[in-house]
C-alpha cells in the first residue's frame, strides 16, 4: 500500500524525516505536481496520524507550496495513485498556486462567561440574553475582521468553543497578523484567545 | 515573547490542533474512505477542557497579580 501525505511542486526537495512506521519518503510526479508518498507501514493509529502531520509540517518548511492530504488516503498500486491524481491534476495545480508562499494560523476565542440573567421576569430574562448574544457577536467581529484584512483567505471552523477560524496568511503579512492579534489580546483581557501556527494550509487545501 | 507562545498549554493545544487538521482537513481523493483512529473523540473533549483550563489559569494569574 502507498500512503499519501501531500502535494507539492514537481521539483520539491524532500525533507529529511521518516513517514508512517518510519518508512522513507518518495515522490510520485504527475506532470508538474508531485505527490509525496511512502509505503504504508504500521498500524493506522494516533502515532501514524502524528507521523503524517510531521511530514506535512516538514514540507511546509522546505517547500514553497504544499497541499496537505487528509490522513488515511492509501492506494494499492502506483497505477491507482496515478489515476486518482490525474483526475484532479488541474485543480491541484491551481490550489498549489493559491497557497503558495502562505501559511495557516488557527484562532479560537472564548468570550467571558456571561452572568446568568435573573429568571424573575421572562421579558427581562430574554432581553438580557439577547444583549449577551449581541456582545459576544460584537467581540467576535472585533477579533475576526482585522485578521481577515491580514489574510489571503479566511474560513470559520465552527465546532469547538464560541469562535474558531483559520487564516491563510502570506509570509510577508505574518508580522501584521501577529501584531493585529496581539493588539486584540491586549485590548480584551477578559477573553481567552488561542492561536496556533504556522501550519501547512490544511484548511485551505480544498477549494471552498 | 511571541504572542504565539504566551500560553503555557500551547504545546498540548498545538498537538490537539495538529491531530484535528490531519484527520479532518486536507485534500480528499477517495471521499468514501473512512478510517477509525483510536482516540479521535478524545481530541474534541480534550480541547474543550484545555480551553477552559487556559481561562481558569488566566483568572488565577490576574488574581495573583
Amino acid at each position: 500500500m502507498i500512503h499519501l501525505y501531500a502535494f507539492a511542486d514537481a521539483g520539491v526537495r524532500l525533507p529529511a524525516v521518516g513517514g508512517v512506521g518510519g518508512s522513507p519518503l518518495g515522490l510520485h510526479v504527475e506532470g508538474d505536481v508531485a505527490a509525496v508518498v511512502s509505503s504504508a507501514e504500521g498500524a493506522v493509529d494516533r502515532d501514524a496520524a502524528l507521523a503524517h502531520g510531521r511530514v506535512v509540517e516538514a514540507l511546509r518548511e522546505t517547500a514553497e507550496a504544499v497541499l496537505p492530504v487528509r490522513f488515511g488516503e492509501r492506494f494499492a498500486t502506483d497505477g491507482e495513485l496515478a489515476a486518482a491524481v490525474a483526475a484532479r491534476a488541474d485543480e491541484l495545480r491551481r490550489r498549489l498556486d493559491h497557497v503558495r508562499g502562505c501559511v495557516e494560523f488557527g484562532v479560537r476565542m472564548q468570550p467571558p462567561e456571561a452572568e446568568e440573567p435573573s429568571r424573575a421576569s421572562g421579558g427581562a430574562y430574554l432581553r438580557a440574553r439577547l444583549a449577551s448574544v449581541h456582545r459576544a457577536a460584537a467581540i467576535v467581529e472585533q477579533l475576526h475582521e482585522p485578521l481577515v484584512r491580514c489574510a489571503r483567505e479566511a474560513v470559520l471552523t465552527p465546532g469547538i468553543g464560541d469562535h474558531a477560524a483559520a487564516y491563510l496568511v502570506r509570509h510577508e503579512q505574518r508580522d501584521a497578523f501577529e501584531r493585529t492579534l496581539g493588539a486584540f489580546i491586549a485590548a480584551h483581557p477578559e477573553v481567552t484567545v488561542l492561536c496556533t501556527g504556522p501550519w501547512a494550509p490544511y484548511t485551505f487545501a480544498e477549494a471552498a | 515573547m511571541s504572542i504565539l507562545e504566551r500560553q503555557p498549554l500551547q504545546h498540548d493545544v498545538t498537538l490537539l490542533e495538529l491531530v484535528d487538521r490531519v484527520l479532518n482537513k486536507g485534500v480528499v481523493l477517495n471521499g468514501d474512505i473512512t478510517l477509525s483512529v483510536a482516540g479521535v473523540d478524545l481530541v474534541y473533549v480534550g480541547l474543550r477542557v484545555l480551553l477552559s483550563s487556559v481561562g481558569t489559569l488566566d483568572r488565577l494569574q490576574q488574581e495573583a497579580a
